[in-house]
């Protein structure tokens, strides 16, 4: 399995975003970042993750509704804050 | 302590509270119903009093009469015997002989008595003393016979013709009253009058009300009489509530004030209860914002120390000048914040120092617009300036000044999620110069609308953080036009914009 595992980042803050995107893409984690909790469900629909970091107090849908959503979809994958 | 049991607390102490009240009313007139149950009993006790007492002096008079009529009406002056006590009655006066034991002259030791007689206390008690010295010293027969006595009363009594006003006169009823009532305590003012079994007035004092329909006594005078006409004594009492009333004043006029202050202390408790509950709510909301907006920089910073030192990671996907300039960015950033916070407090305590100069608020307003210049064009808005103001140069402080409308430009451009159109006014009213910042954003709820200007208040919008902030800014404005002597007012719209209206004095001393 060579595949790599693809990680959901959503995080509104600029900086932190950058930064954890490109840490955890050193690491070897193929890493969507998105700045807000709606653009982040719609990409979470679009393709296929293995894992979700997710930021609570963010701009236009928080991460806790987000995580619910996320939830309703697939009950399976780990999703961290 | 949530807001439920604030409420059911609230009730169950206002209910308590409501119930000793009607307790403590219901206890007062109590207390006056049997303070006038007391006061009926005295009068009454008093009128029987007044009643036996008439009738007494009547016997007195009746039986002094009787006295000298046995020792001879018609003798003469000359025969009056010098040792003993007697009376003699003329038609409109009796005369008192009490014996000259002393020797001294006879004016010292006679009295006479005009008719309608006038005796005060003294006297009758004297008359009884006389009376009783007769009857036993000397022992008289046909005094003790009293058999000529009945007969006579008898006599007396099929008299029916006597006038009341004969029986006693009006100066005599009202001496015998007034004891009376001293005797049994009784102070107030009353009122009296006299009638008869036909209602017709014989004697009345001036301010008897014939049509009063307070509270009135009456007892029989004469109650021994059967004969005669029968005879009634009113008495009233035009103040006997008043009276009753100030007999529990203390207690009515304590028991008052201590509802006073026991409402208005309940009171007091209840508002702050929920202000508190408010306050803590308010500092809960900062708390969790503040570690968020807190929490980033240092989150930031230390992933990016973790990104260096990870051996792991190829130095060439280390950016360095990037990572360095992060940390930069962050620090300052958590410095600002922190300042922020530290200001405030600064601020709570009343530490703050105002250092007036003169302004002119023109050119600050350019000034400050030429910072958020590039922000607005590059959101494709525009900022307009229409100062009107004529006069427009303030005693101010500049610094803070300064601050204010950066803050309230900075929160017109952070709350417009649109193309922005900034509009500011002035112009001069009252002594003084008006700021007005118009903005085309969210616009705020009437609801939230009083309490922006609040300290950590925030409009709640959950975890959805549209708009990162304290909820200090709108406190630090408010305070600082309030040093300056002005005001600051709000209208909004949602989803329209909102407009801040400043006014600032020209000269706040």
């Amino acid at each position: 399995m060579n595949q790599k595992v693809r990680i959901l980042l959503v995080e509104d803050d600029e900086n932190l975003g950058q930064l954890l995107k490109q840490y955890l893409t050193a690491k070897g984690y193929e890493t969507e970042w998105y700045v807000n909790g709606e653009k982040g469900f719609k990409a979470f629909i679009n393709s296929f993750f293995d894992f979700c970091i997710l930021d609570i107090m963010m701009p236009v849908k928080d991460g806790i509704t987000l995580a619910k959503e996320i939830r309703q979809i697939n009950s399976d994958i780990p999703i961290m804050f | 302590m949530n807001k439920k049991l604030i409420w059911i607390s609230s009730v169950f102490l206002l209910v308590s509270m409501a119930t000793l009240i009607i307790m403590q009313a219901m206890w007062i007139k109590n207390t006056i119903k049997i303070k006038r149950q007391q006061f009926n009993q005295t009068v009454n006790d008093a009128l029987s009093d007044i009643a036996k007492e008439i009738e007494k002096e009547e016997t007195i008079f009746y039986l002094a009469n009787m006295l000298t009529m046995q020792k001879g009406t018609n003798s003469k002056k000359s025969e009056i015997p010098k040792d003993k006590p007697f009376f003699i009655i003329n038609s409109d006066s009796i005369t008192v002989y009490i014996p000259d034991t002393n020797k001294t002259s006879k004016k010292d030791t006679s009295k006479v008595l005009k008719r309608p007689y006038k005796m005060n206390i003294k006297e009758i008690s004297a008359y009884k003393e006389l009376l009783k010295n007769l009857i036993e010293t000397e022992k008289i027969e046909k005094i003790i016979n009293k058999s000529t006595i009945v007969e006579s009363i008898v006599d007396e009594l099929f008299q029916l013709d006597i006038s009341f006003k004969d029986r006693i006169p009006q100066d005599e009823l009202e001496k015998i009253i007034k004891t009376s009532f001293e005797n049994k305590g009784i102070y107030n003012s009353y009122e009296y009058a006299v009638k008869n079994d036909k209602e017709m007035i014989i004697y009345q004092s001036k301010k008897y009300n014939y049509k009063n329909n307070n509270l009135e006594f009456r007892t029989q005078l004469f109650p021994h009489d059967f004969l005669s006409e029968t005879y009634y004594l009113y008495i009233q009492f035009p103040n006997e509530n008043k009276y009753l009333l100030s007999s529990i004043d203390v207690m009515f006029i304590s028991s008052l004030i201590l509802i006073i202050i026991i409402f208005t202390l309940t009171g007091m408790l209840i508002i702050t209860l929920f202000k508190q509950k408010r306050l803590s709510e308010i500092k809960n909301d900062f708390i969790s914002n503040m570690t968020h907006e807190l929490k980033t920089p240092i989150s930031t910073i230390s992933l990016a120390v973790q990104l260096l030192r990870d051996k792991s990671i190829d130095e060439k996907d280390k950016n360095i000048d990037y990572i360095s300039g992060i940390i930069d960015d962050e620090t300052k950033r958590l410095g600002l914040q922190v300042e922020k916070v530290l200001q405030m407090s600064i601020f709570e305590k009343g530490l703050i120092k105002m250092k007036f100069t003169e302004v002119d608020i023109h050119n600050l307003i350019i000034r400050v617009i030429k910072n958020f210049q590039f922000t607005i064009s590059n959101r494709n808005g525009i900022i307009v300036r229409q100062l009107n103001a004529k006069k427009s140069v303030i005693n101010a402080d500049e610094v803070h000044m300064t601050n204010i409308l950066s803050n309230l430009i900075d929160n017109a451009l952070k709350y417009t999620f649109k193309e922005p159109e900034i509009i500011i006014e002035t112009y001069n009213e009252d002594n003084g110069i008006v700021v007005s910042i118009k903005d085309n954003g969210i616009g705020i709820a009437k609801e939230h609308m009083s309490k922006i200007f609040d300290q950590f208040y925030r409009v709640p919008t959950g975890n959805v953080h549209n708009v990162k902030g304290f909820g200090l800014g709108l406190t630090y404005v408010k305070k600082i036009i309030e040093e300056h002597g002005g005001n600051i007012t709000v209208e909004s719209e949602i989803n329209k914009g909102s407009t801040f209206k400043i006014f600032l004095p020209f000269s706040n001393q």
